[in-house]
């Protein structure tokens, strides 16, 4: 898990690292040697909570450096103030998905290098065209997904809105 | 700074500092205890949040002098500690109200 939690605070950015990286990971192992004298059901539940909360973390760090601290504290601020309940920001999925698409194109494009270098020989080829085998098979479904997710969500907006749901609680005899 | 009010984290957080300095595993492990088990911060959370509190000034962060490695730990600023008192205040005329509207509805 370590290895993991190392690897996920990879995803931040480098002088995020660098400023909390270590303190992190320490903080980390406390907290893991702590949940295995929980149980295993409690060791789970800190392992998912830190995977989600280290992926959340570093889509809102690499936000913050694309907008702006003042954009970025002006948009993220609800973080901070009280809501009626929690929510699930949408964009989090979806920019975790680009992500993820990222790092597939680019695991398929070091294999298509590493494939077309020819060993032993010490002048460099020419880089064959990286083939988008994987992601392209990968894009198409992900695309479907979220077209048909997309239809189900305006058609419960649309069921919602016209009221359809207070109907049964609707008393006509009255 | 924040605009009040707070969500439970950070509130959490910040009270957890207004009793006395803390190293992170220590705030995560006071905030559990104060929500009863029901908040339990990750170190992703509980990160992103110190260093947005560091920003605004609510927190000044400090090494432990009786540490051995120079453990970072974290504190409440005089400004964040009138920050969360203006909240609390909040908090308390929100809950008189509450009890009175409540009551009269009952009476």
């Amino acid at each position: 898990m370590l290895a993991l939690y190392r690897a996920l605070l990879r995803l931040y950015p480098a002088a995020y690292r660098h400023q909390a990286g270590e303190e992190m990971i320490s903080v980390f192992r406390q907290a893991q040697a702590a949940g295995r004298n929980r149980g295993r059901g409690a060791y789970l539940g800190l392992c998912w909570r830190e995977v989600i909360g280290l992926m959340a973390g570093a889509v809102d760090e690499r936000l913050r450096i694309l907008m702006g601290p003042d954009k970025f504290a002006s948009l993220s601020s609800r973080r901070f103030a009280m809501q009626p309940g929690f929510r699930f920001p949408k964009s989090t999925a979806v920019l975790m998905t680009i992500i993820l698409a990222g790092v597939v194109t680019a695991i398929e494009q070091a294999m298509s290098i590493a494939t077309s270098w020819p060993h032993g020989k010490a002048q460099m080829p020419p880089i064959q065209p990286v083939r988008f085998a994987l992601f392209r098979p990968f894009l198409i479904p992900l695309g479907l997904v979220y077209g048909v997710a997309a239809l189900v969500w305006v058609v419960m907006f649309l069921m919602r809105r016209s009221g359809w749901h207070r109907l049964s609680a609707l008393d006509i005899t009255r | 700074m924040h605009a009040l009010p707070l969500t439970e984290t950070v509130l959490l957080i910040l009270l957890s500092l207004a009793e006395q300095p803390r190293h992170g595993y220590s705030i995560m492990q006071d905030v559990e205890r104060m929500s009863s088990g029901r908040v339990k911060l990750s170190t992703g959370t509980l990160y992103g949040a110190l260093r947005r509190l560091l920003e605004d000034g609510w927190i000044e962060q400090f090494e432990e002098d009786e540490s051995p490695r120079g453990r970072r730990a974290y504190r409440l600023s005089r400004g964040g500690r009138k920050n969360l008192l203006l909240e609390v205040d909040r908090m308390k005329h929100l809950t008189q109200l509450a009890g009175l509207r409540i009551s009269r509805k009952e009476a």
